[in-house]
């Protein structure tokens, strides 16, 4: 009676250990999947610029008198190539870790 | 007997004439923030554009004279702004400009040559000496002056006088002032184009 308590537990546990696993692998993916997807949105309609982001912008506007061009700078973030990569890098990280921890294939 | 009657009328005449073509003595600080350079580095790798706008000093220009153009514009170390916050730190600290050591940027504009007056502008290349980091040089740059008498209270309307609007053109090197020499340059070029655009106003006392 004991021992096939101990082995229903025991293949319970399995059982529920690859459901982890699978749980865990399906959430890595996913994450690198959004964080890839939210990223490039995010550069793409920031105005997909290629330099390096940027926290201000500077537009040039006139004074009427002196007829001087001067600069308004205003804080806007903007997302430039290094935060399409960082965020690339960080989707990839998530994708290896997943792939690392997936569940194992039973041969048959 | 004749020279000894008109000596005073002379002598007041001379004196008038001087007083009148003094030069005016423009003030550079800016109520409006108007006044900036602008400074552009093209490096291969990358090109940086930038501003400064902590603009002061004083000019003396004699409108009768134009070539008689003397003063010092200062810019004030930490008001230089690059669109990348990390980057104006870098660009601030002790390896590049260090602000905090040398707070300030000045051009001390000696003397002007080649200069050609077309109504109230002026063209000219002026002669000074730019003090970067501590580091004085002396540069030749194309100048243009122009003298807007009474156009002051278009600006400010609560005061009478005349502006003075400078604009210059320059390069410099950075490694000719000792900023971080040698290094980095084909991201941060060692070419240093500046754009200077400053109005001056000299207020008529009432």
């Amino acid at each position: 009676m004991e021992y096939t308590f101990l082995l229903r537990r025991l293949f319970w546990s399995d059982q529920r250990r690859d459901e982890l696993v699978k749980r865990r692998h399906h959430i890595l993916y996913s994450l690198a999947g959004l964080i890839a997807v939210l990223n490039v949105a995010f550069w793409f309609f920031g105005g997909m610029h290629l330099g390096w982001t940027r926290s201000n912008e500077t537009r040039m506007e006139i004074d009427p008198v002196t007829t001087l061009e001067y600069p308004i700078i205003e804080k806007r973030f903007t997302p430039g190539i290094d935060f399409l990569v960082l965020g690339m890098m960080t989707s990839g990280f998530f994708s290896v870790v997943g792939y690392f921890l997936r569940p194992k294939q039973v041969s048959k | 007997m004749i020279m000894k009657k008109f000596l005073p009328l002379i002598v007041s005449l001379l004196l008038a004439n001087a007083v009148l073509a003094a030069p005016i003595t423009f003030d550079f600080k800016d109520p409006k923030g108007v006044n900036n350079a602008v400074f552009k580095l093209d490096a291969i790798l990358e090109s940086i554009n930038g501003t400064a706008t902590g603009i002061s000093g004083l000019v003396q220009f004699d409108p009768e004279a134009p070539g008689a153009f003397t003063g010092k514009i200062i810019v004030a170390a930490n008001s230089l702004n690059v669109p990348n916050s990390m980057m104006k730190d870098h660009l601030l600290s002790e390896k590049w400009i260090d602000a905090a050591k040398y707070p300030e940027i000045s051009f001390v504009m000696e003397k002007l040559s080649n200069v050609k007056t077309s109504g109230n502008d002026t063209t000219a290349d002026v002669t000074g000496t730019i003090t970067i980091k501590g580091v004085k040089k002396t540069i030749t740059a194309p100048v243009k002056i122009s003298y807007l008498k009474d156009k002051l209270k278009a600006r400010l309307p609560q005061l009478d006088g005349d502006l003075l609007v400078i604009r210059a053109n320059f390069k410099v090197k950075r490694s000719d002032f000792n900023i971080n020499p040698g290094q980095f340059e084909e991201k941060v070029s060692d070419e240093i184009d500046i754009s200077l655009s400053i109005a001056g106003q000299a207020p008529k006392a009432k």
